[in-house]
């Protein structure tokens, strides 16, 4: 089995959007619940990069907070990013169930 | 008139002055947020300057030493209510009509009080302040100066990074806006999330960089 093609961050990050569209902001905090800490910028850096690798889906959503508008920056996980988050599931699965028997 | 009479004068004008602008301030302000835009509000102003009128006619020193004083205490009140124009010209609007022989002021004041606008002091125009209201009630938005930091990003970073930092932060700013309803409160979480945004320009360059590293370190190390 190949390397994954996902480092351990986008997959704490796929593994957080999977089912349904998230916000940036709640993203970043599931992350922190996890103890993965990145500052804003830095963080979404790796949801851009994500993007490019066409493993997300993102866009503004405008929201109202007492007559006025802010938008928030919302992701959603494509087809090759469940895919990518599978395969990795499965090469970490693997590699357990393996190092398990050895164990053994 | 004796120096300790002048003195007298001024002290207790001031005082009577500053006693009753403080309890008009603090009604209107519990009203409508607008401490000059109504007659209560430009009833300590004549009341001030009464002493003033009265003793006209023995100095005009006393008179112009009350004026001074009034627009000394008006300076502070300007600087706290954002110095809106509206008060100034409500201002020499009182003092003329305290006045009514302004004509007998020397050149430079004359000119002075002529330039003020005299159709404003009324009822009607001063008691409906519907503009400087609503203005107290809205946040202060900076938002759009704070963005203007982030020119000194390339357009891809300010794009990709700045822009979704930046929507949660004015959430984070309005939302901390809200729980803060004090003056000074306010005007500090303004200060606040002004270095809050440089300092996000700095993550910004950080992350640029870093990614930039990252980008020739996969491609030279990681030719697959």
């Amino acid at each position: 089995m190949s390397l994954p093609s996902l480092s351990h961050l986008q997959f704490a990050i796929l593994d957080i959007l999977e089912g349904r569209s998230r916000s940036g902001k709640f993203v970043r905090v599931k992350l922190a619940e996890r103890g993965i800490d990145r500052n804003g910028p830095m963080f979404y850096q790796i949801m851009a990069r994500l993007e490019d690798a066409g493993f997300v889906e993102g866009w503004y959503e405008q929201k109202k907070i007492e007559d006025t508008t802010v938008r928030e920056r919302t992701y959603k996980i494509t087809g090759d990013g469940v895919h990518a988050l599978n395969d990795v599931r499965l090469f970490y699965v693997s590699s357990a169930s393996s190092a398990v028997n050895g164990a053994r | 008139m004796t120096t300790k009479q002048f003195i007298q004068s001024v002290f207790v004008g001031t005082l009577v002055f500053m006693l009753l602008l403080c309890v008009a301030a603090v009604m209107q302000a519990r009203q409508t947020g607008n401490y000059f835009g109504s007659v209560i509000g430009v009833f300590p102003y004549l009341v001030a300057l009464a002493p003033a009128f009265l003793r006209r006619r023995e100095s005009d020193r006393v008179f112009l030493c009350h004026v001074l004083v009034v627009f000394a205490t008006l300076i502070v009140f300007w600087v706290s209510n954002g110095a809106t124009f509206r008060s100034f010209s409500l201002t020499f609007n009182v003092v003329m009509i305290t006045m009514n022989s302004w004509e007998k002021f020397p050149g430079i004041w004359r000119s002075l009080f002529t330039r003020a606008p005299q159709g404003e002091i009324n009822s009607a125009s001063i008691g409906q302040d519907e503009s400087r209201t609503s203005q107290l009630a809205k946040p202060v938005d900076c938002r759009e100066i704070w963005k203007l930091f982030s020119y000194c990003l390339p357009r891809e970073t300010r794009e990709r990074v700045f822009e979704p930092e930046y929507e949660d932060m004015c959430w984070r700013y309005i939302e901390a806006y809200k729980s803060h309803s004090g003056k000074w409160e306010r005007r500090w979480l303004t200060v606040c999330f002004t270095v809050r945004t440089i300092w996000m320009v700095c993550q910004c360059f950080y992350a640029m960089g870093a990614d930039t590293v990252c980008e020739l370190a996969s491609k030279v190390f990681l030719r697959r």
